[in-house]
C-alpha cells in the first residue's frame, strides 16, 4: 500500500472523498466565514476564476453530503443581522470539518511536490 | 418576456418533477432552496438572451437529473449505516455485557437459572405426557371419524369398557342400516373371550396370545395399512385362515424378519369344542406405533368372515364405524338404537334395561379417542395445572429475585445514566440479560425434563394410556421454547419496569443507603403473598389427594391377601373338554402346589380380585326373590387363603364332590337381599344348578377398591370345575423363588398348559390404585417443590427487609427498644402478607376443590383435615422463614451499624 492510498483512506474517513475536489472547495469558502448557498457558489466561482460553477441540485446535494458526515453544520444564529435574508440557510465548517479540510489539502500538496519532476521531466 | 416566462415556468415544471424523484429526506431539506437558486440562474440568463436562458435550463435539469441515482445510493447507505450498529450492540456489546454481569454475579446467576430450570423443566416433563397421551392422535387415518358403539347396559359409556356388547344379529342388523357410517367393523377381542385367546404352538412349546377376530373390512375401516405384507381383504376366508402380526410380536418372536410373509405358523383358537389348531398364513405386520387394544396391545389378528357371524344372543361382538364426513355421532347413536329395536322386535330379545320404555338411545356411539383417553384426561390435565402452579410459583420467586438484583444494581445503573447511556439503552441492557438467564434456565429445564422422562414413564401407571410412550419429540421443544420465551419476558420486562420507577439518581446523593422504596416494598410483599395463597392451593389438593389415598389404603377388603400369589390357567385344551379331566387337574395342580415347602397354603377359584372376569348370574330363591350376584367357583382352600371369614354355617370341604349334594356358599349382602331376616342356611337357591345353602362368608371389594362391595355366590370346584382356573398360594415369609417354584410344579403336571398372569395379590390390589398413586405422588411432590420455593422466598424478602432497615432498627435499639419486640416486629412483618395469602389460598382452594371430588373417596372436597393441614404448614414453614432474619435483626449491634453508614 502506498502513502498516497493511505492518505486517501484516511480522508475518505473524515468525509471527504478524494473524487470530490468540489466538495473541498465547499469546506474552504466555509472555512473563511459561514455562508448561505448563494454565497458559497459565488465564492467558488471567484475562487476558481469562473471555471467552477455548481448546478444548484449539485450544490445542495454537496452539502447535504457534509452536513450528513459532520463536516458542515447549518447555524441557528445569523451572523450579520442586517443583511439577513430570511429564506437563507447559513452554513460553518465544524472542527471535524477544518481537520478534514486541512488533511486533504496536505494530501493534494504532497500529490503535487511528488507528480511536478516527472510533469519537468516530459517538459524538457 | 412571454416566451422567457414560458421558459422559466416550463423549467420550472420540470425541475420540480425531477427534484420529486429525489429521497424524501433530501426533498424535505433542500429541494425549494435548489429550485430557487435554478430558477435564479435561468432568470439571470434570459437577461442575456433567450440561448443564453436556454443553456442554463439545460444545465439546471441535467443537474437535477444526474443526482437523482447517486442521492438514493447515498439514502440508502445512510440508512442502512444507521441501523448496523443497533443490531451489532445488541448481539454483541449487550451479549457480552450481560453474560459478564452473570458471571460477576455467580449465586444469583445459579438461582435465577435453578428457579427457571425447575418450572419449565417440571413443564416440559409434563407436556411430554399430555402430548403423549393427550396430544397425539391416535394412530388410525382422521380418528376423529372413528367411532365405537356401546350398548346401554353392556358397555360404556359410564362405565367400564365392556368386549362384547353385541350380539351377531345387531351385527348383522347395523351394518345395513346406519347411513351415518361409511363402513362398519365387528371384532371378537380377547378382553372379552376366551376363544381369541390363541395359542401360538412353536418348538418349544405353546405361548397364549392375545387376539383378535376382526372382520375383512376392519383395517379399512380404521384407516391402517399394513408395515409390511397387507392387512385383510375381503376374499380372506375360513378356508385359507391368514394371520396379522402386530410389530412387537413380530420382533419378539420372529426377531423382525422381513422375509416373514406368506410364511405360515400354527396356532389353537376358539372356544370348547370348536378349539383346534390350524396353519395360519401370515400376511402382514402392522405398524409399530399401532395399538388398538389398552393396555396391552393385541399381538395377533384373524379374520371374521361376516359368513361365521350368526344372529345368536351371546353379547360377543365390539363394533368400530367410520363415520360419514359430516355425520355427526348423535346420528349414529340414534340411527344403531333403531337397529337394536328393530332386534329386540324381531328375535324378542329383552332389552338390556328397562329403559327401552322410557325411549332413552339404547346404543351409544363415542369417538375411539374419547373411548381411550376419557379415563386418563382429568388426571392428566390435574398434573398438568398442578405443575402450570408450579411454575407460577418459580416465575414470581424470579420475580423477586431480580427485583433484589435491580435495587443492588442501581448505583450501577445510575452511574451509567449519568454518564449518557440512554434510559432505551439501559432498559435493554436488563432485557438482554433476562433472555439470557431465561435460555440458560430453559436448557437447564430441558435437561431435567430430559432426566426425569424415564421415572416418569416408569410411575405411569397403565390406567393412563399411551404414557409410557411420552418422550421428547418437536413440539415438547417448541413448548420448551415457549416457556423460554414467557420467562424471558418475566425476567426481560420486570428489573426493567422496576428500573423506570426507582430514582436513578439517589444512590449517587450523599448518604444515601441500601434501601428499596415504597414500590418495590409493596411489589415484594404482593409476591410473597401471592406465593403463598399458590402453595396453600397447591397443598390443599394434594392434601384432599393424599387423603383419600389414605383412606384408600385402609379401606377394608374383606380379604386378606399379604403373600399370597397368584396366576391363570385357561383349560382349552382337548383333554379337559370333560368336566372330569378338569377336575383331576385341578387336583392334582393343588395337590402338588401345596407340596411345595415354600408354599403355606393354596386354594382356586374363578375370579381374582380387582382383575379378569367375575362371572355375573341371576340366582333365585324357588319362591321367586331374584338376584344379581357375582358366581365364583372356588375349591375349599380358597377361603383359607384369602382370610375370608365365615359369618355362619360352614365352608366348602372335601366332602363336597361330584357325588354329594349341590351345595352354595352366599355373600352376607347376597344372602340378605334373598331371604331378608330368614336363615338362609339349608334353603335351596338356584344359580345354573339348584343347590342347598350351607354358609354365609363376608362381601368382599373385588370390582374395585373404591366400589362397594358386591354380592356373591360361591359353588365349589368339585362339582362345578370350570375351564377358568386362578390359583391363589399363600406363602412364606421371605422365601424367594416361589412363583417359578410354583409354575414349575404346574408344568410338572401338564407342560403343555400355558400358565399366565403370574403376581401377587397385594400387587394386583396396588396396580388397582395405582392411577390415584400416580396423581397423589406427582401433585404431591410438586407442592412440596412450591412450597420449598415459597419458603425460599419469604426467607429472602423479610432477611432482605432487615438489611434495609438496619438503620431503622439500631436507631431503636440505641434509643432502647427490647430485642424480643424488635424480633416480633420483623416476624410480623414479613409474616402478614404470608396470612392474606393463605387466606385467599383457602378460599380459592374451596371454590376449586370440587373439581377433585372424582379423584377422592371418602373425602369431600372441603376436607377440614386438609384445608387446615396446608393453612398450618405454610404458616410454619413461612414463620420458620422469617425466624432467622428476626433472630439476626435482634443482634444488630446498633454503633457498629450506625457507623457504616
Amino acid at each position: 500500500m502506498t502513502d498516497w492510498d493511505r492518505y486517501g483512506h484516511i480522508s475518505a474517513a473524515m468525509g471527504v472523498s478524494r473524487q470530490s475536489p468540489r466538495a473541498v472547495l465547499i469546506l474552504a469558502s466555509l472555512a473563511d466565514a459561514p455562508r448561505h448557498g448563494y454565497a458559497i457558489r459565488k465564492d467558488i466561482l471567484d475562487r476558481t476564476g469562473g471555471e467552477v460553477r455548481l448546478g444548484s441540485t449539485t450544490l445542495y446535494r454537496l452539502l447535504r453530503e457534509l452536513l450528513d458526515d459532520g463536516s458542515i453544520e447549518e447555524m441557528t444564529a445569523r451572523p450579520v443581522p442586517e443583511l439577513d435574508d430570511e429564506r437563507r440557510r447559513y452554513y460553518r465548517i465544524t472542527p471535524p470539518g477544518r481537520r478534514a479540510l486541512s488533511a486533504e489539502l496536505r494530501r493534494l500538496e504532497r500529490l503535487l511536490a511528488a507528480a511536478r519532476p516527472s510533469l519537468a521531466a516530459r517538459t524538457r | 418576456m412571454a416566451a422567457r416566462s414560458l421558459l422559466q415556468q416550463a423549467t420550472a415544471a420540470t425541475l420540480r418533477m425531477l427534484l420529486r424523484l429525489y429521497p424524501a429526506s433530501f426533498r424535505r431539506r433542500f429541494a425549494d432552496a435548489a429550485l430557487d437558486m435554478a430558477m435564479d440562474d435561468v432568470a439571470a440568463a434570459a437577461r442575456e438572451g433567450r440561448v443564453a436562458a436556454l443553456r442554463a435550463a439545460a444545465t439546471a435539469a441535467a443537474d437535477a437529473l444526474a443526482g437523482i441515482i447517486p442521492e438514493h445510493l447515498a439514502a440508502h447507505r445512510a440508512a442502512r449505516h444507521r441501523q448496523r450498529p443497533i443490531l451489532e450492540d445488541v448481539v454483541r456489546e449487550d451479549l457480552r455485557y450481560a453474560l459478564r454481569q452473570l458471571r460477576r454475579a455467580p449465586a444469583f446467576t445459579c438461582a435465577a437459572v435453578l428457579l427457571v430450570g425447575l418450572g419449565t423443566g417440571a413443564n416440559t416433563a409434563v407436556f411430554s405426557l399430555v402430548r403423549s397421551v393427550l396430544l397425539r392422535p391416535l394412530p388410525y387415518h382422521d380418528p376423529d371419524r372413528v367411532a365405537m358403539l356401546w350398548k346401554d347396559g353392556a358397555g360404556r359409556p359410564g362405565g367400564h369398557a365392556r368386549h362384547g356388547v353385541f350380539t351377531g344379529a345387531h351385527v348383522r342388523e347395523m351394518r345395513g342400516s346406519l347411513p351415518a357410517a361409511d363402513d362398519l367393523a365387528a371384532l371378537e377381542s380377547w378382553q372379552g373371550g376366551l376363544a381369541p385367546l390363541m395359542d401360538f404352538v412353536g418348538p418349544d412349546g405353546a405361548e397364549r396370545l392375545r387376539g383378535v377376530f376382526a372382520t375383512p373390512n376392519f383395517f379399512r375401516v380404521l384407516g391402517v395399512e399394513a408395515a409390511l405384507g397387507r392387512g385383510f381383504v375381503d376374499s380372506d376366508s375360513e378356508a385359507n385362515p391368514v394371520v396379522v402380526l402386530s410389530d412387537a410380536f413380530w420382533r419378539r418372536r420372529f426377531g423382525a424378519d422381513p422375509a416373514i410373509i406368506g410364511r405360515t405358523v400354527t396356532l389353537a383358537a376358539g372356544s370348547g369344542n370348536r378349539r383346534g389348531q390350524r396353519a395360519y398364513t401370515i400376511a402382514g405386520v402392522l405398524p409399530p406405533e399401532f395399538k388398538y387394544t389398552y393396555p396391552e396391545e393385541t399381538e395377533v389378528w384373524t379374520v371374521l368372515p361376516w359368513s361365521t357371524i350368526s344372529p345368536e344372543r351371546a353379547l360377543r361382538y365390539q363394533v368400530v364405524a367410520r363415520l360419514k364426513r359430516g355425520a355427526t355421532l348423535s346420528e349414529l347413536s340414534a340411527q344403531s338404537t333403531e337397529a337394536d329395536r328393530t332386534i329386540i322386535r324381531t328375535y324378542g330379545m329383552p332389552p338390556a334395561s328397562a329403559e327401552l320404555a322410557l325411549g332413552r338411545a339404547l346404543v351409544t356411539a363415542e369417538t375411539a379417542t374419547e373411548h381411550v383417553l376419557a379415563d386418563a384426561r382429568s388426571g392428566v390435565w390435574l398434573i398438568a395445572a398442578v405443575a402450570a402452579l408450579v411454575l407460577l410459583i418459580a416465575c414470581v420467586n424470579l420475580a423477586l429475585l431480580l427485583l433484589a438484583r435491580t435495587v443492588d444494581r442501581r448505583r450501577e445503573l445510575a452511574v451509567r445514566a449519568s454518564v449518557g447511556a440512554a434510559p432505551r439503552r439501559l432498559l435493554r441492557q436488563l432485557a438482554v440479560e433476562g433472555m439470557v438467564i431465561a435460555a440458560l434456565g430453559s436448557a437447564a429445564g430441558l435437561a431435567m425434563a430430559w432426566l426425569t422422562l424415564p421415572l416418569l414413564r416408569a410411575f405411569v401407571p397403565a390406567a393412563v394410556p399411551r404414557g409410557v410412550d411420552a418422550s421428547i419429540d418437536g413440539q415438547v421443544l417448541a413448548f420448551s421454547l415457549l416457556l423460554c420465551a414467557v420467562t424471558g419476558i418475566v425476567c426481560g420486562v420486570i428489573p426493567g419496569l422496576q428500573a423506570l420507577r426507582i430514582d436513578l439518581q439517589a444512590p449517587l446523593r450523599a448518604g444515601a443507603t441500601i434501601s428499596a422504596d415504597r414500590g418495590v416494598t409493596r411489589t415484594r410483599r404482593i409476591i410473597v403473598a401471592l406465593q403463598a395463597g399458590v402453595v396453600v392451593l397447591l397443598l390443599v389438593a394434594s392434601g384432599l389427594l393424599l387423603h383419600s389415598f389414605w383412606r384408600m389404603q385402609r379401606i377394608d377388603l374383606g380379604f386378606q391377601a399379604e403373600g399370597v400369589v397368584t396366576m391363570e390357567m385357561r383349560l382349552l385344551n382337548v383333554k379337559y373338554r370333560s368336566a372330569a379331566g378338569r377336575e383331576a387337574f385341578q387336583s392334582e395342580i393343588l395337590a402338588s402346589v401345596r407340596a411345595l415347602p415354600a408354599v403355606i397354603d393354596a386354594g382356586l377359584t374363578t375370579a381374582v380380585p380387582m382383575r379378569g372376569v367375575d362371572f355375573l348370574r341371576q340366582i333365585e330363591r324357588p319362591g321367586g326373590v331374584r338376584a344379581m350376584g357375582h358366581e365364583r367357583v372356588v375349591d375349599p382352600g380358597y377361603f383359607r387363603v384369602m382370610n375370608i371369614p365365615l359369618n355362619a354355617g360352614r365352608l366348602f370341604t372335601d366332602q363336597d364332590t361330584a357325588a354329594s349334594e349341590r351345595v352354595a356358599i352366599l355373600s352376607e349382602s347376597h344372602a340378605r337381599r334373598l331371604f331378608g331376616d330368614e336363615n338362609p342356611i339349608g334353603q335351596q337357591v338356584i344359580g345354573s344348578r339348584p343347590a342347598t345353602v350351607v354358609g354365609i362368608v363376608g362381601d368382599l371389594r373385588y370390582a374395585d377398591v373404591t366400589k362397594e362391595p358386591a354380592a356373591a355366590y360361591y359353588v365349589p370346584a368339585a362339582q362345578q370345575p370350570s375351564e377358568l382356573v386362578c390359583l391363589v398360594a399363600r406363602t412364606r415369609p421371605g422365601v424367594t423363588g416361589v412363583a417359578a417354584a410354583i409354575r414349575r410344579a404346574i408344568q410338572d403336571v401338564d407342560p403343555e398348559q400355558p400358565v399366565e398372569k403370574l403376581t401377587t395379590i397385594e400387587q394386583i390390589v396396588a396396580g388397582a390404585t395405582a392411577d390415584q398413586r400416580f396423581y397423589t405422588a406427582a401433585t404431591s411432590v410438586f407442592s412440596v417443590v412450591a412450597l420449598l420455593l415459597a419458603v425460599s422466598g419469604v426467607f429472602s424478602v423479610a432477611s432482605r427487609s432487615v438489611t434495609e432497615r438496619t438503620r431503622e432498627i439500631a436507631i431503636r435499639m440505641a434509643l432502647g427498644a427490647d430485642a424480643r419486640r424488635l424480633a416480633r416486629l420483623v416476624l410480623a412483618h414479613g409474616f402478614r402478607p404470608v396470612a392474606i395469602g393463605i387466606a385467599a389460598g383457602l378460599v380459592a382452594s374451596f371454590a376449586f376443590s370440587r373439581l377433585l371430588s372424582k379423584f377422592l373417596f371418602e373425602v369431600r372436597p372441603a376436607d377440614p383435615a386438609a384445608f387446615g393441614g396446608a393453612a398450618l404448614l405454610v404458616a410454619i414453614m413461612a414463620l420458620a422463614g422469617c425466624y432467622w432474619p428476626a433472630r439476626r435483626a435482634t443482634r444488630t449491634d446498633p454503633i457498629a451499624a450506625l457507623k457504616a453508614e
